[in-house]
């Protein structure tokens, strides 16, 4: 400690600067996250045992691109989604148990930035293992079937699996302020089975089946025939429109949670 | 830059609904230079600097930087801007490397420009010797080494009100001295608030004090006339090893050959054998604390004045 403070850089005014700010919380939130092996081994592991256990539909008999891509999306998204949620949830509270928030507070930084950081960059780092698994698959579905598949194989995880993701990120990274980690997981495990799983063949009012359901059986089945298991049961067939509605749904529902979100947390802190 | 004119008027925090009064009116105005925030726990120190750094509102009083008052949440965020805070329990991110923390911090802090904000984080790991270990994860520090994340992400953006609340704690003497004298350095024409138990360290370092007892402010002048408060009533006495202790409040003990010896104070002679001692600060502290100077009044310093 022998140096002397020199005046180089005077900051910059407090008010600017929102988008670095969150860019940075982002990009330090996904380094955080993906290096934590329980998100691999839970989300991979998810992924692994659903498509391990015997499947609705036999895909080595499937040669249409569209359908083949649309089923192996619809075994990704069955189950993995709890797992996103589940090493998502204790993020929120991470600050107070490392002892961050005076620090963070302290700054002139509001909490909108750390908020979409955190929904961004550890949303990112926990959707990475089903990236990275998707691609896996895709090369080895490109290995069987040809490069066809490629362009299907990513339209298919923009539309199928990335807005269910999203959305359970957004919760994950909201709810949990108001009902702590533990009650999230299982609060979460329950939703996803009553909402996308237990179909109307129960008698229970459930979105399984509609357009507000967060598995993306609708875009599967308008865009890449993939199979509709509950939308069927329904006795509904679904339309562009509808799969549209669908994900437009997932999207503004994981908005609405982060902006409420940011809006009761701005009004608690003095910062 | 110069240092600012920080004035805290009849401040008030509360907790439990107002049942528990943490801080109970207090004003005063901070100088420049190194400021002493002494007090036993749970005395508010650590509240009064949480309010300084505006991460706690109060329930009544103001604390007005350079004549604007706190009030507004944009009016906060501009002087948070300006103020450098290292808490008492110093979280950081195990997962981030020094650099990638102080990084972070810098941005968060406001310093936008990432070729300003790469030269300022060089510049406070080198004012903090932790260039050699920057990019390992902060995980494998020694706990010195994360005080010096601490106080390196503190003077970041160049504060001119730096505030640090047991900094010295925990670590070992070497590094106490090197974190003690790295404070008086960064002092020069900022304010820094320095909150510690160890009186030592504020003697060495702090002109001015302020003690804070039960939400109230106990003591704000000179660091000697701290000291001075206890002048005539500091005494040493000797005791036979089995004998008990004198009932006054004892400032140390000193096993001998003889006896052992007691450094009391009391406003008078304890003993007919008791040798009287000239007042240390933590002497002047300690009467302050049992209320036994002769007048238990606020005795501005210079350049330490009662709002």
């Amino acid at each position: 400690m022998t140096a002397v403070l020199r005046r180089t850089a005077a900051p910059t005014t407090a008010h600017g600067g929102w988008w670095a700010k969150t860019v940075a919380a982002a990009r330090y939130e996904y380094l955080m996250q993906v290096r934590r092996p329980a998100v691999w081994v839970v989300v991979l592991g998810l992924i692994g045992l659903r498509c391990a256990a015997p499947l609705p539909v036999d895909l080595g008999s499937i040669t249409d691109h569209d359908t083949l891509v649309a089923d192996w999306a619809g075994n990704f998204i069955m189950l993995c989604p709890i797992g996103v949620g589940a090493v998502l949830a204790d993020r929120v509270r991470r600050e107070a148990r490392l002892e961050l928030n005076d620090l963070l507070t302290s700054t002139p930084t509001g909490v909108g930035p750390r908020l979409w950081g955190k929904a961004i960059g550890a949303g990112a780092a926990t959707i990475t293992p089903v990236a990275v698994a998707w691609a896996g698959l895709l090369g080895y579905l490109t290995a069987q079937h040809g490069a066809g598949v490629i362009p299907v194989g990513l339209a298919a995880f923009a539309v199928i699996l990335l807005p269910g993701l999203v959305f359970v990120v957004a919760g994950s990274v909201t709810v949990p302020y108001l009902t702590g980690p533990v009650l999230y997981r299982i609060g979460l495990f329950g939703y996803w089975f009553w909402g996308n799983m237990v179909g109307p063949r129960f008698g229970i009012p459930t979105p399984a089946g509609t357009p507000f359901e967060a598995n993306g059986e609708y875009p599967s089945g308008v865009w890449f025939h993939g199979f509709l298991f509950d939308a069927r049961q329904r006795g509904i067939t679904p339309t562009g429109g509808e799969a549209v509605l669908s994900i437009a749904f997932l999207l503004l529902m994981a908005l609405a949670a982060l902006v409420i979100t940011q809006l009761v947390l701005t009004r608690r802190s003095p910062s | 830059m110069t240092a600012p004119n920080v004035t805290i008027n009849d401040l008030t925090v509360t907790f439990r609904r107002g049942e528990v009064r943490a801080l109970d009116g207090i004003s005063l105005r901070l100088p420049v230079g190194m400021v002493g925030l002494l007090g036993p726990n749970g005395a508010g120190k650590t509240t009064f600097m949480r309010v300084l750094t505006g991460v706690l509102l109060p329930a009544s009083g103001t604390v007005a930087v350079d004549g604007t008052e706190l009030l507004s949440r944009s009016r906060r965020r501009e002087v948070k801007a300006t103020i450098g805070y290292l808490p008492q329990e110093l979280g950081l991110y195990p997962d981030l490397s020094a650099a990638q923390f102080l990084d972070y911090m810098a941005l968060l802090k406001g310093i936008t420009d990432r070729r300003a904000r790469r030269a300022r984080v060089q510049e406070v790991l080198e004012l903090v010797s932790l260039s050699d270990v920057a990019n390992r994860k902060v995980k494998g520090y020694s706990g010195g080494m994360k005080r010096r994340v601490g106080i390196a992400q503190a003077i970041l953006n160049d504060p001119r009100l730096l505030i640090v609340d047991e900094p010295t704690v925990g670590l070992d003497p070497e590094e106490r001295l090197r974190f003690r004298s790295l404070l008086a350095r960064l002092a020069g024409d900022r304010t820094v608030l320095l909150s510690t138990h160890i009186v030592d360290d504020i003697v060495q370092t702090c002109p001015n004090v302020v003690v804070i007892e039960r939400g109230h402010i106990a003591f704000q002048g000179a660091i000697g006339d701290l000291a001075t408060r206890a002048e005539g009533m500091v005494w040493h006495v000797t005791r036979p090893a089995t004998a008990p202790a004198p009932a006054l409040p004892t400032v140390n003990v000193v096993p001998g050959i003889t006896g052992t010896t007691y450094r009391v104070i009391g406003s008078g002679a304890p003993a007919p054998d008791a040798e009287s001692a000239s007042a240390t600060v933590e002497d002047g502290y300690i009467a302050l604390m049992h209320d036994i100077a002769p007048e238990r009044t606020q005795q501005p310093g210079p350049g330490l004045r009662a709002v």
